[in-house]
């Protein structure tokens, strides 16, 4: 499987990888792509590597991480050399003391030291072969390609957050070496995932508890986890060949101090959950409340593997908030895969369809379809085929994500003042944006960014599950992916201007039992909330 | 023993109430918000809350460090729902209690009182994991509609009752000169009181300090001279502190605004969040986005959020709204901050946050904010009562006033520290249901 979307060293054009998932019909553009498909495939090879061929315990053994069967061979301890210089860099950059509110600002200073050394360290630890491929006349070279997923994967320097996102951007930069002919399938998956991936995770929990970095975008204890989400599938895929898949260990057990403990360094799902209960108070049920109910899942780990599978495909590969900033470049391309469908739920559209043609896909693609999908706010003056270049466009409009609110609805709701009368003698209500801005608006860049911070990165709001619109874009580049371009994208929001509007997109929801109807006052209140995950196929699209 | 304080009881300990009681307690608690406005008026003495976040177990130590209610009043600043266990607790607890109390709570909304907020973060999942169905979640979300957009404090006294400090007090926790008033005053973990500061080294606690030349000068205040009577904070009085005019003394603390996140860019007067359409949606930007989720930073005028919504806005424009609308003090939310409170600003604006061991990980201590009543004898209260004047506050506003290094009028105020509460003793679930992916 792995090996037919291996890539041809000498006649490849690598390119400087780009984000291109702006708004939410990018999101289902990605999820039929070339990208998409290379990550899912990736994910599942190393998943079935790493569970055990038998259902005896030797075999179950030998999953370990830390088996003596291991083999690592040169291209990995290469990988795991390079990741352990990079954790040394963090006891160069000791955070900074005195009073913060939260995250620790020293965390730009290691994140810029990262980004200085990776081209020299990237030619001194990878594989010769791709070192070695020079660029093509209008491309870039192969390690600079790289770089981008590998400098990707150590969180947000400007928000001081580290998430599931910038995880997959990692796993992207060893699928990306991989797929290089870097590594040799058949052999390297168990070290690649146990040394240097696991070696990865190690360097993120550092990183999290030095720099008090926060989970980008946390459910807090509705979430799975406050950052992690790989190594639930990997670690489960290592039991998941044992009798029943019920253990030893059982799922039952995470809740149990000393199984942990004894597990946490030969199972990476054991690993995450050790991590965990170091960092978290309290009862594991209640600030963990998503991963107790699984430890019950009948049919075990292997339940589990599948489980965390379908949920990585929906809530990290499906949630606008978390790929937009996953950049597509020569190696993980946006073209689209021929014939793909998308994940189940979401609405069909033939992909060849809008392979073939030029324009953007039409505009109708969202879960539910009709109405909510790519539905505008009624006030949005924004484009129908909005521009490619949004740097161009103030953010606010291009702000599109999942709400379960139809806006449409909400805004022609009649105002409850209109029906009981105006309150309070106030005269009917004013767009706001036909007012005058008091104040002087700092549009320029320059002048709002006053605290000067390496890379050129905006003052970051620290602290720890700081919210952030799921709506949102974030106003400048360097934040999640890629080499710090400067903030430079931080054009300000005109408040005054008429295009300061919010095109609002259908939500993107999983729900449970069942989906939401519409409030008995028709006002839409409870929200419409989409079912897309709702399929019997979706392992058969994974497997592809 | 009504229903309603059987609900109340029932949710103090921490166990959720019927479906059916929830809608009808919902449907009550809209009748009560629509009749309050935008910008609530809020009399001292008032006990200001920051985000709860669902934390159940820290808003009963909250009140256990607070008072209780109705004894001690509240005004909890929003984010009562999303990333803890106990939402739905927590806020029909705070609900139950201004349907009950409805003068000695008072709920503004914060960002996460919304729909599509509630959907990402948790609050959503939590009804339908407690409930089986979205219907709770429901109604909260009407109710969520109503919540007032800040509140307006007034009649709060310029010093703080020192606490009685206990024996073998550190000589330096007491207050420097024995005639100096207390404006701010810190409780710590514990009831200890860790700091005590008289007005004139007021300022400095955990703040970041600007020079005062930002502020607009004084005297280019607004509607001065003539003795107007209206809401404090409208230009009907053309003054929050509930005195005639800037030139006129008080021993008053002014009015405090307060709002979950912060200003907008759109809004330079008090008055004008009063003109906004409250009963809706949160929307992604425009003013009442803007208030709900805006953050103070150190710049210059505003700047871009990094949440993707809201603003950032610095000491300059923090120190023209409250000089405009007369208000000494601006309170909010939002924002996590490790002591649980942060002035700002010369202490024009301050953050109180009151969610200890945020996310069960944060390892913060959490604050309250108490502004007493003013007791002093110079109260002009909205009503019109005449001025009494008093000469040493007239010293006190002249030197503060003239001074080179200008501090501001602010409200006496003692901060409350408290840590998250004890973790044991709380059950096991006796079920364990299957999410989605799973089954």
């Amino acid at each position: 499987m792995a090996t037919s979307l291996a890539i041809p060293l000498s006649t490849h054009t690598f390119r400087q990888p780009q984000k291109l998932i702006n708004k939410n019909e990018d999101l289902t553009h990605f999820l039929q792509s070339k990208a998409h498909h290379l990550i899912v495939s990736y994910i599942q090879h190393f998943s079935d590597a790493l569970t055990p061929t038998g259902s005896d315990t030797n075999s179950t053994e030998s999953r370990y991480a830390n088996s003596p069967a291991i083999v690592v061979s040169q291209p990995v301890s290469q990988i795991v050399e390079l990741l352990a210089t990079i954790e040394a860099i963090i006891d160069e950059v000791p955070p900074v003391e005195g009073p913060r509110r939260f995250g620790n600002v020293a965390f730009r200073a290691w994140f810029l030291t990262v980004e200085q050394r990776s081209p020299e360290l990237l030619r001194k630890y990878l594989p010769d072969s791709i070192v070695n491929t020079p660029a093509k006349e209008d491309g870039v070279s192969a390690l600079e390609e790289l770089q981008v997923y590998l400098l990707g994967g150590f969180g947000s320097a400007q928000r001081l957050d580290y998430g599931t996102g910038h995880e997959l951007s990692f796993f992207a930069f060893l699928c990306g070496i991989w797929v290089l002919g870097g590594f040799e399938p058949g052999r390297d998956e168990l070290a690649l995932m146990f040394k240097a991936f696991d070696a990865y995770l190690a360097i993120i929990r550092k990183l999290v508890l030095t720099y008090s970095l926060e989970p980008a975008g946390s459910h807090g204890v509705w979430g799975l986890d406050d950052h992690s989400f790989l190594p639930y599938i990997f670690g489960s895929a290592q039991l998941a060949a044992t009798p029943e898949g019920m253990g030893p260990p059982a799922p039952g057990s995470i809740v149990e101090a000393n199984t942990v403990e004894r597990e946490r360094n030969r199972n990476m799902y054991f690993g995450a959950i050790g991590f965990i209960r170091d960092v978290k108070k309290g009862p594991f049920w209640e600030h963990s409340p998503y991963l107790y109910d699984i430890s019950g899942a009948i049919g075990g780990w292997k339940k589990i593997n599948l489980g965390m599978m379908k949920m990585y495909a929906a809530e990290v590969l499906g949630k606008f908030p978390v790929v937009q900033h996953f950049p597509f470049g020569s190696i993980f391309s946006w073209d689209l895969v021929e014939g793909a469908k998308l994940p189940p739920g979401f609405p069909s559209f033939s992909a060849t369809a809008a392979a073939s043609s030029s324009t953007m896909p039409p505009p109708t693609l969202l879960p539910g379809g009709g109405e909510e999908g790519g539905t505008k706010a009624p006030w949005s003056t924004l484009p129908s085929d909005p521009p490619k270049n949004l740097s161009a466009i103030p953010p606010t409009t291009r702000m599109r994500a999942s709400t379960p609110i139809s806006q449409s609805n909400l805004a022609n709701r009649v105002p409850v003042s209109s029906l009981r009368g105006p309150p309070m003698g106030m005269p009917p209500p004013s767009r706001p944006n036909n007012t005058t801005p008091p104040h002087n608006i700092t549009l320029n860049p320059e002048t709002t960014t006053t605290v000067p911070v390496p890379g050129g990165f905006a003052p970051a709001i620290g602290g720890i599950a700081v919210t952030t619109a799921p709506w949102a874009k974030p106003p400048t580049g360097p934040s999640g992916f890629g080499k710090g371009s400067g903030g430079g994208e931080a054009v300000g929001r005109d408040p005054t201007s008429p295009d300061s509007v919010t095109g609002v997109d259908a939500p993107v929801r999983r729900v449970r039992s069942g989906s939401v109807t519409v409030g008995e006052t028709g006002s839409l209140a409870g929200g419409k909330v989409v079912e897309y995950t709702n399929s019997h196929n979706q392992d058969k699209e994974e497997e592809k | 023993m009504s229903d309603l304080d059987r609900a109340i009881e029932q949710l103090r300990q921490c166990r959720p109430i019927p479906e059916l009681q929830v809608r009808e307690i919902c449907f009550k608690a809209r009748e009560i918000l629509i009749e309050e406005a935008n910008v609530q008026i809020v009399d001292a003495p008032v006990t200001i809350c920051g985000d709860i976040h669902g934390q159940f177990h820290d808003l009963m130590e909250l009140f256990r460090v607070g008072g209780d209610c109705p004894d001690t009043n509240y005004l909890f600043m929003g984010d009562f729902v999303d990333r803890g266990f106990y939402s739905l607790e927590s806020f029909l607890l705070l609900l139950c209690l201004k349907v009950r109390y409805p003068d000695r709570i008072t709920l503004i909304r914060g960002n996460h009182e919304s729909r599509q907020i509630t959907t990402v973060y948790g609050f959503y999942d939590e009804c339908i994991r407690k409930y089986g169905s979205a219907n709770v979640w429901r109604y909260c979300c009407d109710v969520f509609d109503y919540l007032a957009l800040g509140a307006l404090v007034i009649g709060a006294g310029s010093s703080v009752q020192p606490t009685r400090l206990v024996d073998g007090e550190d000589a330096e926790a007491k207050v420097r000169e024995a005639e100096d008033e207390v404006e701010i005053e810190v409780i710590g973990l514990g009831g200890v009181v860790t700091r005590q500061m008289s007005r004139r080294d007021a300022g400095m606690i955990n703040s970041t300090n600007l020079t005062p030349s930002a502020l607009p000068h004084l005297s280019s205040s607004g509607p001065a001279g003539a003795l107007l009577t209206g809401v404090p904070g409208t230009g009907a009085s053309g003054n929050s502190r509930g005195i005639a005019n800037a030139n006129t003394p008080a021993n008053t603390g002014g009015a405090v605004l307060c709002v979950h996140g912060g200003l907008s860019p759109l809004i330079d007067s008090v008055d004008k969040i009063r003109l906004l359409d409250r009963k809706q949606e949160v929307p992604h930007d425009g003013a009442m986005c803007d208030l709900l989720w805006s953050d103070p930073e150190e710049i210059d005028g505003w700047g871009l959020s990094p949440r993707g919504a809201g603003f950032l806005f610095g000491a300059d424009i923090v120190k023209q709204f409250n000089h405009l609308n007369n208000l000494t003090l601006i309170a909010r939310a939002h924002q996590l901050v490790m002591e649980g409170f942060k002035e700002m600003f010369d202490s024009s604006i301050v953050t109180v946050w009151s969610a200890p061991n945020y996310c069960y990980r944060c390892g913060n201590v959490a604050a309250i904010l108490e502004l007493g009543e003013d007791n002093s004898n110079s109260v002009l209260r909205s009503g019109g009562e005449e001025v009494l004047f008093n000469r040493e506050n007239t010293r006190r506003l002249a030197s503060t006033y003239m001074g080179g290094s200008m501090k501001r009028g602010g409200p006496g105020r003692r901060y409350r520290v408290f840590e998250a509460a004890a973790q044991d003793s709380r059950g096991m679930p006796s079920k364990k249901p299957m999410p989605y992916y799973f089954l």
